[in-house]
């Protein structure tokens, strides 16, 4: 068998050459493609007992909004639930930012702040120490080994202090135990971990209904009972949460989520991945579909072989046996060109799509087992009807004409039909990769009502260590340094979200309909720092007293304030226009405030929620953990952001600096991700029409081939060449063109799905279905035109003359 | 009608020259039935290819009507095959996919000509050579009698002035080579111009005209008696 494999190979190279690579890049794209979708779909499944935990999460259902669910709840309601259902397990976490303190070096770190029980339901594996024990502590510290070499370097890491600055009071933890560095498929991950005290953690809303202070984990022994508890949710906040008065039956609600669900959190997430994995399988069938037409095209070359097989007493068993097992060394072959081409491409698709993808051969992650049933299974799918094809050649009938048996037109249908199959396929990435390209460029470009660039924002400058006159020192002095024209700061900055506090306010006189608008506290020239666009009214200054910027929090309370709307509150509250809003009032039934202004939407969240309704006010006193941001021009953002580090550590040396430029921290958290996995989709979707179109160039090279007589005859005849092309390429565009009407409303059904999740999006254009088009019959045609310029220039004599 | 002055045709390899043809002198006029003999390998073929312009001289002119075509254009010779050469081969060359019908229509494929004017000519080509029954069925469940009738049938369905044929009997029985030739004989009867390649004296003699060659020369032209 390998014999004839062998022969049938090196005779036939350039069908052996299409066949096997072909195989092997479509094998190669699913390889990669499997990793990355095993690596999304692996979070929180490696640790054991994570199957049990469900997260609480919230859900909102606002009137005139899109339902908004998060995975958080208020500090304390795991005490609540465990006061009402004594028998109930469940753990707490938060991740905190504070800074590590050693010596004068401070360094700003996450602390995973969890409840003394955390490590018995997460079960982290620790090298030194005892996690559960240390956490019982409230001054004891879990780390990893990877923290503890950063901070103790070669030195034993247990019992050694470590200062933390938490909300700008300084605690000395005591390291109780070394964890082992953890995978990056965990979602609770930190480099350290302290127990939950509310006395140095909670925040002001922690005990708040609807605040979304931490994460709540309940452990059940299986999803029944899961569920079973969920259904008594609903009492439950009817005796809680309701009865306080901050939140509302019927728009508040809550849910359980399986751990393992929270990676992939938003639906967006989830077909995204889903795509991918569809993605690596068509690709893998379009390859597949190669080998079965070219097998079943080049049958007719080994008709007599088979036919001599036959008369000399092979079974048609005995034939069926002898192509698939020709099938599982052609795909063996594949396969390992496929894993060679993967572990080739992997670096650069890591580091393209910023994962960490690689190929295992040991261990339960390895990749063996499954290249063997990927072999296996591929042989099967695309040898058997080869086989059956071949292997049903009849000797006699054969051996006493001198046509080779082509499959006649049926055969030469079903290779249309395949044709079809993939470039429909490839077609429809092809369409779906531009508009997830341009949605990308889109979202990066899109104007989000600021300019965007030139803006940078302090981040660190909301650590609670920071006091009032460090704060104004470094206001002042980054506004002294040169290149910076402009300094802000507010409890907002593009990319980060403090501010989720919602509050309902209504026009006067119309009590009952509340409009849910969030609060932005602004300092000075926070609308000119970001160059917001100015529609009706004014803005906050100085100069109008009644605009209070000067309030301090308790003051603000008692005194309704100016504010100033965006347009989408605008229209939430009901006003005609902009103008119409200026000068009016609103409550939030404790007090009134009067819009001075509106400016038109800013976009500071991602591109896929839709901008809020937004109330800003003006406050140059206290904004809770504000963000600074600076505006500057002629200046590249590493000298400022050198600049601005220097000014910082001469006003405020015992807190970390961080800052981002926008542009980068939109990316950071908003488009990153979506940029990277349309990289991947790209990827995937180029290397599925370059497979196709190798399928198309063999079956053209075939074609080709077997009508060169076809042609001569043609040729005498007189047809030119013009008319020979016309009519090869033609006949090859025929099923490149069908392929559109499944390509079509495929890619228009998956897109329309996918741009849904952004509320920022581009529209469907034609010109993505037409351009795929013209690109797919363009390829197609560049595929077969070497081939039919050969035969069509060939002299009809020769032509005549071939066999 | 046509004239050749001093054709010849070589091939060349990497290592060799081969003169298929040389120094060819012939003239065929209009409504001429001429037969061209000799041992396999003296060049008839070549020089029927040349005549059907399907094939380029290395040498020489070829006038087809006064017009030397030696190096026309492809799109040009092209175009004169189309519209007034027919050709007859020894292995039929019928395309096997298509029908009978499709096969004789393809005669007329590259003419710019309504759908409904094919059918009728594909229709009484067909008649002619008294294949119409076999319209729908494809070459190779036709004898060999019966595929070469379709190849005159589209030889003919575009009504051309020279009709080629080479060695049109050669793979036919006797009482079916006889058949080919009665058709051919009419069609010169009703005016076409004929050149025949054929090995057979017989066939050779229902030709007005001889041409004998060897080794890629022609070493008599002889007319019938009348």
């Amino acid at each position: 068998m390998l014999t004839s494999l062998y022969r049938s190979l090196t005779h036939h190279r350039l069908f052996a050459a299409l066949n096997i690579g072909g195989l092997a890049l479509g094998i190669a794209t699913f390889i990669v493609l499997a990793l990355f979708v095993r690596f999304e779909a692996s979070f929180d499944r490696a640790l054991p007992g994570q199957d049990r935990l469900w997260l609480v999460e919230e859900r909102y259902i606002m009137p005139g909004y899109p339902p908004d669910t998060n995975p958080y709840t208020m500090g304390n309601q795991l005490q609540i639930m465990r006061a009402d259902y004594p028998q109930l397990a469940g753990t707490r976490y938060n991740a905190a930012s504070v800074t590590i303190r050693q010596g004068a070096q401070a360094t700003a770190e996450e602390l995973g702040t969890v409840d003394t029980n955390f490590f018995d339901l997460m079960r982290f594996p620790a090298v030194e120490g005892d996690p559960a024990a240390t956490i019982v502590d409230p001054d004891g510290l879990v780390i990893t080994q990877s923290a503890a070499r950063k901070y103790f370097g070669s030195q034993p890491a247990i019992g050694q202090t470590l200062g933390i600055s938490v909300q700008g009071k300084l605690y000395a933890y005591r390291v109780g135990a070394v964890l082992r560095d953890m995978p990056a498929n965990v979602t609770f991950k930190d480099e350290m971990f302290a127990q939950i005290v509310p006395a140095r953690f909670a925040s002001e809303y922690w005990d708040h209904w609807g605040s979304t202070s931490l994460t709540t984990l309940l452990r059940f022994p299986d999803e029944t009972a899961a569920r079973a508890f969920e259904a008594q949710l609903p009492a439950f906040l009817d005796r809680h949460a309701y009865a306080s008065g901050n939140l509302k039956k019927g728009q508040y609600f809550q849910t359980l989520r399986p751990l393992t669900g929270m990676h992939l959190y938003t639906p967006g997430d989830r077909a995204i991945v889903t795509t991918l994995a569809v993605v690596g399988l068509l690709t893998l069938l379009i390859a597949i579909v190669n080998y079965v037409n070219l097998a079943t095209a080049r049958a007719g070359l080994r008709a007599r072989e088979v036919a001599m097989r036959k008369v000399l007493g092979g079974t048609r068993r005995a034939l069926v046996l002898q192509f698939l097992g020709e099938a599982v060394a052609t795909v063996a072959m594949a396969a390992l060109t496929g894993l060679a081409l993967a572990e080739i491409a992997l670096p650069f698709l890591n580091a393209l799509g910023g994962t960490t993808l690689a190929i295992h051969y040991g261990g339960w992650d390895s990749i063996l087992l499954p290249m063997l049933a990927l072999v296996l299974g591929v042989a099967l799918v695309a040898g058997l009807y080869p086989a059956f094809v071949l292997s049903s050649f009849r000797p006699a009938a054969v051996l006493a004409s001198a046509r080779a048996p082509g499959g006649g037109r049926a055969g030469a249908r079903l290779r249309g039909a395949l044709v079809v199959f993939q470039f429909a396929i490839a077609i429809a990435f092809a369409i779906t990769t531009a508009a997830m390209l341009a949605q990308t460029a889109h979202i990066r470009d899109a104007d989000l009502g600021f300019r965007r660039d030139g803006l940078m924002i302090v981040r660190s400058f909301r650590d609670p260590a920071l006091d009032v006159a460090q704060s104004a020192g470094l206001l002042s002095a980054f506004a002294a340094l040169p290149g910076v024209t402009g300094v802000t700061v507010g409890n907002n900055a593009p990319g980060d979200q403090n501010s989720t506090n919602f509050s309902g306010y209504h026009r006067p006189g119309t009590p009952d309909q509340k409009t849910s608008i969030m609060v932005v506290g602004t300092g000075q020239d926070y609308f000119r720092v970001y160059g917001a666009r100015l529609l009706a009214g004014r803005l906050f200054d100085a100069v109008h007293a009644d605009d209070r910027g000067h309030l301090t929090l308790e003051q603000r309370k008692a005194t309704g304030p100016n504010i100033v709307l965006n347009r989408t509150a605008v229209k939430a509250l009901g006003f005609a226009a902009p103008a119409a809003a200026v000068g009016q009032t609103i409550s939030d039934g404790n007090r009134a405030a009067t819009i001075i202004g509106v400016i038109d939407d800013v976009r500071f969240k991602s591109p896929r929620d839709p901008v809020d309704p937004t109330a800003y006010t003006y406050n140059t006193v206290d904004i809770d953990e504000p963000f600074a941001v600076v505006r500057y021009t002629g200046i590249d953002p590493k000298t400022l952001t050198a600049r601005l580090e220097a000014a910082w550590k001469r006003v405020a040396p015992g807190v970390p600096f961080k800052a981002r430029s926008v542009e980068d921290n939109l990316f950071e958290r908003y488009y990153k991700e979506d940029a990277q996995r349309s990289r991947l989709f790209t990827i995937g979707a180029v290397l599925a029409v370059l497979i196709g179109c190798i399928g198309l160039y063999g079956l053209a090279a075939f074609d080709t081939a077997r009508r060169v007589k076809e042609i001569g005859i043609r040729k005498t005849l007189g047809a030119s060449t013009a008319e020979v092309l016309r009519l090869l390429i033609g006949q090859f565009l025929r099923p490149v063109l069908l392929a559109n009407l499944v390509a079509w409303p495929l890619a228009f059904v998956a897109l329309q799905r996918w741009l849904g999740g952004f509320d920022d999006r581009i529209a469907l254009s034609p010109l993505f279905f037409l351009g795929a088009t013209l690109v797919a019959v363009l390829i197609a045609a560049a595929t077969v035109f070497g081939q039919a310029w050969r035969v069509a220039r060939a002299e009809p004599a020769r032509a005549l003359r071939y066999e | 009608m046509i004239q050749l002055q001093d054709v010849s045709r070589t091939y060349a390899s990497d290592e060799i020259e081969t003169t298929a043809l040389g120094g060819i002198e012939l003239a065929v006029e209009a409504g001429e039935f001429v037969a061209i003999m000799g041992p396999s390998g003296c060049g008839k073929s070549t020089l029927l290819n040349i005549l059907g312009t399907i094939d380029r001289p290395s040498g020489g002119r070829y006038l087809f009507e006064g017009t030397d075509i030696a190096r026309a254009p492809e799109g040009e010779l092209a175009k004169l095959r189309r519209d007034r050469l027919g050709f007859i081969f020894q292995s039929f060359n019928l395309i096997d996919e298509l029908t009978i019908a499709e096969n004789v229509a393809l005669g007329l494929a590259y003419r710019p000509m309504s759908s409904r004017d094919k059918k009728e000519r594909v229709a009484a080509a067909m008649d002619r050579v008294g294949i119409a029954h076999r319209q729908r069925h494809h070459p190779y469940q036709l004898s060999g009698g019966q595929q070469q009738r379709a190849a005159i049938a589209r030889a003919i369905v575009g009504t051309p002035r020279l009709i080629l044929a080479d060695e049109p009997t050669g793979n036919l029985d006797t009482e079916n080579g006889a058949q080919v030739m009665d058709i051919l004989e009419q069609l010169n009867a009703d005016g076409s111009t004929i050149v025949m390649v054929t090995h057979s004296p017989a066939h050779a003699d229902i030709a007005k005209r001889t041409v004998h060659m060897l080794d890629g020369r022609i070493l008599s032209s002889a007319r019938r008696a009348a």
